[in-house]
């Protein structure tokens, strides 16, 4: 298989979690938007490792994928602090600084 | 027979991932990027790399997904109301098939240069791929590893700090 195709489904991908940000007002889907990103990001490391013959990418890929584990954790903390506080998930409830 | 296994596993993907938008609760969008997840892995073993496929089971359809369904099964009870205006969901939809086709037109046929044959003697397997780790990426892992404590630390203290304040009141 052509390497121009993966690297299209990347673009494909990652795309369809910008929408998905852009679009979705729950939090938990803009947060799986951002992993959906990440992964197709991973995607590009993995097909030009293959095509260069290089293993770099792989390792780059590896360290992408703990640093989402990461984002996750704090990401998905901030979530529990928000919904404690507003009773929501909704982000357009986030209008107000402090309340 | 890697077309056939290319085709499937990028329809998959695609599938899954429009599917993941489109679901009304955040539990049935998250079952979908599970199966989206599932299908990179496939193609990360088309291009000979094992190990990153194996990672991506393990760390992203297992461990990331699971704590993020836990999380909406404590939290989440509402329904998201979907988008109703009809202008934004249209420029949104059509801005984005005009990226997916610009960027692929300008990048893919454009700028074909850094886009060489494959090279079919990698092998990404969890032997190269440590000994890389341990030499020329050793300080890149060990900042990671305090990435990663210090991420644990943070979800930690944001929590329990809203838990003490919560009693007080």
């Amino acid at each position: 298989m052509e390497s121009s195709a993966y690297i299209g489904l990347a673009i494909t991908i990652f795309f369809i979690g910008v929408f998905g940000m852009l679009v979705r007002k729950s939090a938990f889907l803009f947060l799986m938007s951002i992993e959906l990103m990440l992964n197709s990001a991973n995607l590009a490391w993995v097909t030009f490792a293959k095509v260069h013959g290089n293993l770099d990418g792989h390792v780059y890929a590896f360290f992408i994928m703990a640093l989402a584990a990461a984002e996750a954790c704090v990401g998905l903390a901030i979530i529990v602090l928000f919904y404690r506080k507003r009773r929501s998930v909704i982000l357009d409830n986030a209008k107000e600084m402090s309340k | 027979m890697t077309v056939l296994f290319f085709s499937l596993f990028a329809g998959i993907a695609v599938i899954a991932s429009l599917c993941m938008l489109t679901r009304r609760t955040a539990l049935g969008a998250a079952i979908s990027l599970v199966v989206c997840f599932l299908a990179f892995a496939g193609l990360y073993a088309m291009l000979s790399a094992p190990f990153v496929a194996v990672m991506q089971v393990v760390v992203y359809a297992g461990a990331i997904m699971m704590l993020i369904i836990f999380v909406i099964m404590t939290v989440d009870t509402e329904e998201e109301i979907l988008q109703k205006e009809r202008g934004t969901m249209i420029g949104g939809i059509l801005a984005t098939i005009i990226m997916i086709v610009g960027i692929c037109v300008y990048e893919l046929a454009l700028h074909t240069a850094y886009l060489k044959p494959q090279d079919a003697s990698l092998n990404g397997t969890i032997a190269n791929i440590g000994s890389l780790l341990f030499t020329r990426h050793v300080l890149n892992f060990e900042m990671l590893s305090l990435l990663l404590l210090v991420a644990l630390v943070g979800a930690l203290v944001l929590t329990k700090q809203q838990k003490k304040k919560t009693e007080a009141r």
